[in-house]
């Protein structure tokens, strides 16, 4: 056994000097395994996201909290969840599973406008902030926080409004979670806004720092598709970014032995170049190290 | 190895692998556009590997042969992470 692993990984006379895991064969049979382990891991992740997904915790009621911590930290008046354009979210979230499309504007050309104005909401401005693959409520605010026109939304001082929809199902082939912001403000909105506004002065609003028991946050009583709360046995996204971290990890430290041991002997080997390859993997190790879950439309 | 020679292909490479990846790092692309960006950047890293043995007159079969591999052994890892994470 210990014979054959040092085959496998260190330079010696049995594997011609160089680790047998980065021979021709083994890369072949590596990426053959790779693929087998990924096949085997979307297969448990779709049929069995208890036991290998992801564990979500999203709410409507966190989410308009973060968003309004954000407004209030630039003097922006904080935003109203609004029933209707909860339902509105919640149409296009169900449109978006239904058309499986992952865009503001659907195949069939229906705008995020439809739906606001099909939920009975008379808007004179109104937004739209998707995200898709979060497994938290922080995370999606500081995404769209993060992301400039995002943040022109989430900062507007034209909403008065907001409603959430936060639905699971199948897009594009995968599960997610989707979360739908629609932003709006409608003549009545803006003209109490403005006469409050009047009203306050320089008051400063201040939110506590959890979403419940905030006075300034109205309690969803009953809604559907504004909160997923999900657990999964094996973090997906952890297990995945660990096989990953693992396997550059091993590759990495096999490229710099490898090179070390063929300058130190002074052997010179037709093979490819040893700084090429871990800059490459290098670069893939940083990804691993950076990517955050979920994407923003 | 690394001599004078060498330093400006590395120095090229760090610096496509280094936005793709920032391009890979964006969150407001979408998924096929995250995938298609990890193809492009994989299939570079083959090219450039190709090219920089080609102008020390060393490329050869084998050569290539292992550029390719890396290069599906990286796609895949990155491919496999875009999936599941995003």
């Amino acid at each position: 056994m210990k014979a054959w692993l040092s085959h496998l990984f260190l330079p010696q006379d049995s594997n011609n000097h160089r680790a047998k895991i980065l021979h021709h064969q083994s890369l072949a049979y590596l990426i053959i395994i790779f693929i087998a382990i990924q096949i085997v891991f979307f297969r448990i992740n779709t049929s069995s996201p208890q036991v290998l997904g992801t564990t979500t915790d999203i709410s409507a009621q966190e989410l308009l909290h973060y968003s309004n911590i954000e407004r209030i930290k630039y003097n922006l008046s904080p935003l109203t969840l609004n029933n209707s354009l909860s339902v509105a979210s919640e149409n296009k979230a169900k449109n978006m599973f239904q058309f499986n499309y992952w865009a503001h504007f659907s195949p069939t050309g229906t705008t995020p406008w439809s739906f606001i104005k099909a939920a009975g909401y008379d808007y004179v401005y109104a937004g739209e902030n998707l995200a898709r693959g979060f497994t938290d409520s922080q995370s999606i605010v500081d995404a769209w926080m993060n992301s400039p026109t995002h943040r022109a939304n989430q900062l507007s001082s034209n909403y008065t409004d907001v409603g959430y929809a936060v639905e699971d199902g199948t897009l594009l082939g995968e599960p997610t979670t989707l979360v739908v912001e629609m932003f709006g403000s409608t003549t009545q909105s803006l003209a109490k806004l403005n006469s409050e506004k009047n009203a306050l002065g320089a008051t400063t609003i201040v939110l506590s720092p959890t979403p419940e028991g905030t006075g300034l946050i109205p309690t969803l009583v009953g809604s559907v598709g504004t909160k997923m709360v999900k657990y999964s046995f094996i973090n997906s996204i952890l297990a995945s970014k660990t096989i990953a971290f693992a396997l550059l990890s091993m590759l990495i430290i096999l490229l710099l032995l490898d090179a070390v041991f063929i300058e130190k002997k002074k052997i010179y080997r037709h093979i490819g170049n040893h700084i090429d390859h871990l800059l490459f993997f290098s670069t893939l190790l940083f990804f691993v190290l950076l990517i955050g879950e979920g994407v923003i439309l | 190895m690394f001599t004078k020679k060498h330093i400006l292909y590395y120095i090229i490479l760090s610096v496509i692998l280094l936005f793709g990846l920032f391009l890979l790092l964006q969150k407001n692309l979408s998924s096929s556009m995250h995938i298609f960006i990890a193809l492009l950047l994989c299939l570079f890293y083959v090219i450039w590997g190709i090219v920089h043995h080609r102008f020390n007159h060393s490329v050869s079969a084998r050569i290539v042969l292992e550029y390719v591999l890396i290069g599906i052994v990286g796609f895949l890892i990155l491919n496999f992470l875009l999936q599941i994470v995003l």
